[in-house]
């Protein structure tokens, strides 16, 4: 029986669960110029978990595993960074910083992909 | 990919182990038979349809992703699931709906002329498939050909030899596992539901209706009591479109399910049973046509004010 891979999973669901930070986060807002900016970056997380659904059933990779660790960590810099989401630059940062980690890893599984 | 090699080596293993539940059909009750092959086509254009409203939905999440990107790049413009995907999809289906066709043939009183024709029908699906697959130069994969050239000798085989030795019953218990297994498949790729559990139903709710929905809050903050209001019914509308999207994948993945304990019931003998399974798939059929129904173009963000 196939199964889906691990990492590509692991990947998957950090994406979801930042994605819900953020849709919760542009709903608590009041201020229509940080709504613009956390809409944008919905969008590019957006982007990542149609990638990452496309990938979820690739074999088993044991090369993607140091790249979703970090990945891991990141992600919990970008759950600070959105609890204190005011600060817009550390946000972005946190954003940019997180989905680099991200394109990495699908990189590779892409990779991975179409060598197999 | 694996996915892709396992979805073919499945149907692959289906496939051939259907051939024998066709030999030996004819102790399984008529109408059964002739109303799971009428299931199954249902079902099959059922996938096609969701799968490919699913498909355009994240296309134009991309278009909106791409057009926001400061370059303009191939590489933005992506959907889910992939036209391989949904290709393969269609193959499996078609395999199981050519096959149940043949079983209701089998059922006529020329039986044994027909078996033949079954036969060769069996082997032209095999025949398309393999030539799909070569065609397909984003899925050609080393093996594959191979594979299925493997499969189309092996399902010829014991399609001769069930002639004479299988009976429907059997045989059913022992293709039972591999049906299944393919139903399974296709309904972890739907996902069991949009919050919590990995697939398309997920990735929709994700991708496609949180950044619709983020997309109206930084209008509805800047804009006056009357706009607000008119936001406020595009959000509602967005919302609803939501839950009605759910529910074709979910409705999908309920038939997929059904389909494969109707079988086990033709495995099991029992055309009561069949036939309540049947009947509720024809219920999610036509639940899905409702709620296709309410799908109109994609509502289009406000204009910032």
């Amino acid at each position: 029986m196939p199964t889906q891979n691990p990492d590509i999973l692991a990947v998957y669901n950090s994406l979801c669960a930042q994605q819900d930070a953020l849709s919760l986060a542009v709903q608590q807002t009041t201020d229509p110029k940080l709504a613009a900016v956390i809409s944008t970056e919905i969008q590019e997380v957006a982007h990542r978990i149609i990638l990452t659904q496309n990938l979820l059933f690739l074999a088993d990779a044991p090369k993607l595993s140091p790249l979703v660790k970090n990945i891991g960590a990141a992600s919990q810099q970008l759950t600070t960074a959105i609890s204190q989401i005011q600060q817009v630059t550390q946000f972005l940062n946190g954003v940019s910083s997180y989905l680099s980690l991200v394109d990495q890893a699908i990189d590779l599984a892409k990779t991975l992909a179409a060598a197999a | 990919m694996n996915y892709l090699k396992s979805l073919r080596m499945i149907a692959c293993l289906f496939f051939s182990g259907l051939a024998v539940l066709v030999a030996g059909c004819r102790t399984v009750d008529s109408t059964a038979v002739a109303n799971f092959a009428t299931t199954v086509t249902a079902v099959k254009t059922q996938a096609d349809d969701a799968l490919n409203a699913t498909a355009a939905l994240t296309r134009d999440a991309s278009i909106s992703y791409a057009a926001a990107q400061p370059n303009l790049a191939e590489a933005n413009f992506i959907e889910t699931p992939t036209g391989d995907t949904i290709s393969e999809w269609d193959g499996a289906f078609s395999t199981m709906e050519t096959y149940a066709q043949n079983m209701s043939t089998l059922l006529s009183p020329d039986a044994v002329k027909d078996f033949d024709v079954a036969a060769t029908n069996l082997f032209n699906q095999f025949n398309e498939t393999a030539s799909r697959l070569k065609a397909n130069r984003i899925n050609s994969q080393a093996g594959v050909n191979a594979l299925l050239a493997t499969a189309f000798t092996e399902t010829a085989g014991l399609i001769m030899q069930a002639r004479q030795q299988a009976t429907a019953i059997k045989v059913a218990r022992a293709t039972d596992t591999n049906i299944a297994t393919i139903c399974t498949l296709f309904a972890m790729e739907i996902g069991a539901d949009r919050i919590t559990s990995p697939g398309l139903r997920k990735t929709l709710y994700e991708t496609v209706w949180t950044p619709r929905l983020a997309s109206l809050t930084p209008s509805f903050l800047a804009a006056n009591a009357a706009d607000k209001a008119a936001i406020c019914q595009q959000y509602a509308d967005l919302l609803s479109k939501r839950d009605a999207q759910d529910q074709v994948l979910a409705s999908l993945r309920r038939s997929i399910l059904l389909l494969s304990d109707a079988h086990h019931a033709l495995a099991q003998g029992k055309p009561a049973s069949i036939q309540a399974d049947l009947n509720v798939i024809a219920g999610e059929i036509q639940h899905t046509r409702d709620l296709f129904n309410q799908f109109s173009p994609p509502v289009t963000p406000p204009v910032k004010k």
